[in-house]
């Protein structure tokens, strides 16, 4: 918990979302959701071109104990996705077995997909900084 | 919450911790995959002594579980048997193994989460029909670990003088001045053991040694996925009090040549066919279908899931529900609602794992 990038931004379900640009955004879950789900054994998310309200369900991540979902931080249009790490497409039956990358990095070699924004400034003042994120998961864990 | 007497050192292992039936329990190590695959192809190690431990004993202690078991237990000592408790109903009240310990001496190991609620039933069935028996609870005055995978028999055999003992067989063994009671049963489909110690430090120092050689310490997550790939039912997740063994399809562990507490229920419950029965499910994909999903055959509304996850020995999601009659065909296309999302699944038999490859009666290599 103690290792919150501080260069991002977090939401109340455990995305989190780092700007690359004016308009382009990476976009993963948090170390606090890999501990919780334990082993991530299949991570989907919709199609590249999708475009996706923040809020709005992006893809899905399943573990050994749970199928969750994962929401965006921010609207945007998916242009990339991390198949590196073992991300697939939905609807896709392609796996290519490398999750560990998103347990043991999520902050880093594990991102999920990258997002052409729409309102980034805008969205991201509704969002957690580090600090705040932090102190939310102190308050869940009382 | 209760803690084991192993908690520090499972703390020292670097597990993180789950509540499990009132414990504070070791979930993983590092990766609840990476402790399935090793109880496998190898040898894994668990701290079980959340599970009750009951000694019965007494000149009516036969007559008396062949009252509260649906198995025979009148069997020889040093055996053991899985059986089921029922209650009036012909409802499942516990799963549990019994082993033979001496002529009227026998060990009861049932569910932690089942431990008062059966001691009571046990006392209760005692009293109103005036069996002389001794019960005692001896959890909290042993320590017991499991010990599994193709390799257990040699990790052990370094460690202390094993004897040869055949499955669902158990002999005390000594170690240092303890006699640990060394039982060739377990929860993961795979052969190995379980060991009852006395003494909590001798079962420590076992279970630091047989992790320093390399036998992988493995929580809870990896007990419940190896359990469900070997088709085995989890207490109060895929069967309770309102499960009969008919529904549960464990009537295999019914004697219906004796008399049990639910006999007459279960007989009478007999002579309807169950509308639903319980049947492993497997997944196309590594999508699993989980605790909860709804199963649909075409558009109609045909069971549920009791417990599902991903298999790592299959490399698919696996589990298990009630499937309405008649759908119990291995092969049979159904689908699971999984979120809001179906995902496609065929009924599989059970293990779930080739069995020629995988699980106590593998071929020897």
């Amino acid at each position: 918990m103690n290792d919150v990038p501080e260069d991002r931004y977090y939401s109340k379900t455990h995305e989190w979302v780092l700007p690359v640009g004016e308009n382009k955004a990476k976009v993963g879950i948090t170390g606090y959701a890999v501990e919780e789900l334990g082993d991530i054994t299949y991570l989907e998310v919709r199609a590249v071109g999708s475009e996706v309200k923040a809020g709005e369900r992006i893809g899905t991540v399943e573990s050994n104990k749970a199928t969750e979902d994962i929401y965006a931080p921010v609207s945007g249009k998916i242009i990339e996705i991390n198949k590196e790490a073992g991300v697939v497409e939905e609807g896709s039956s392609e796996f290519s077995g490398e999750l560990e990358r998103i347990s043991e990095d999520p902050y880093g070699e594990g991102w999920i997909v990258v997002l052409e924004t729409f309102n980034m400034k805008e969205e991201l003042k509704g969002l957690m900084d580090a600090h705040e994120y932090v102190e939310m998961l102190k308050k869940e864990q009382k | 919450m209760l803690r084991t007497p192993l908690f520090d050192l499972h703390s020292e292992l670097g597990a993180h911790f789950t509540e499990f039936a009132g414990w504070e329990m070791p979930l993983r190590y590092r990766s609840s995959i990476k402790e399935t695959l090793a109880v496998r192809n190898c040898c894994g190690l668990f701290d079980v002594s959340h599970m009750g431990r009951l000694t019965i004993g007494g000149p009516d202690s036969l007559k008396f579980l062949q009252l509260v078991a649906t198995n025979d237990v009148d069997i020889e000592p040093g055996r053991s048997r899985y059986t089921l408790i029922l209650n009036e109903d012909g409802g499942i009240k516990d799963d549990d193994v019994v082993f033979r310990i001496k002529e009227r001496e026998f060990l009861m190991v049932i569910n932690a989460g089942s431990r008062e609620k059966i001691i009571n039933w046990l006392t209760k069935v005692k009293e109103d029909r005036h069996f002389d028996v001794d019960l005692e609870d001896v959890t909290f005055k042993t320590v017991m670990i499991a010990v599994q995978g193709p390799r257990s028999t040699e990790f052990l055999s370094s460690l202390l003088n094993l004897p040869k003992i055949r499955r669902y067989r158990h002999k005390e063994v000594n170690y240092r001045d303890d006699r640990v009671l060394v039982s060739r049963t377990g929860y993961t489909g795979e052969d190995g053991y379980e060991l009852i110690f006395h003494n909590a430090d001798y079962a420590e120092e076992v279970f630091r040694k047989l992790a320093n050689l390399g036998v992988e310490p493995s929580g809870l997550g990896a007990r419940d996925i190896l359990r469900l790939e070997a088709g085995m039912c989890l207490y109060g997740q895929d069967m309770n009090e309102n499960t009969t063994p008919i529904e549960a399809q464990l009537e295999f562990v019914v004697r219906y040549d004796k008399d049990f507490i639910g006999k007459e229920a279960l007989l009478r419950k007999k002579e309807e066919p169950p509308l639903y029965l319980r049947a492993g499910i497997r997944s196309r994909t590594r999508r699993s279908p989980r605790c909860g999903s709804k199963l649909f055959y075409e558009d109609e509304e045909v069971g549920w899931v009791t417990s599902g996850t991903f298999s790592p020995t299959v490399g698919v999601g696996i589990g298990m529900g009630y499937l309405k009659r008649g759908l119990s065909k291995p092969g049979t296309k159904i689908k699971a609602l999984v979120s809001d999302r179906q995902i496609e699944v065929i009924v599989s038999e059970m293990p779930f794992y080739d069995t020629t490859i995988y699980g106590y009666r593998r071929r020897v290599q």
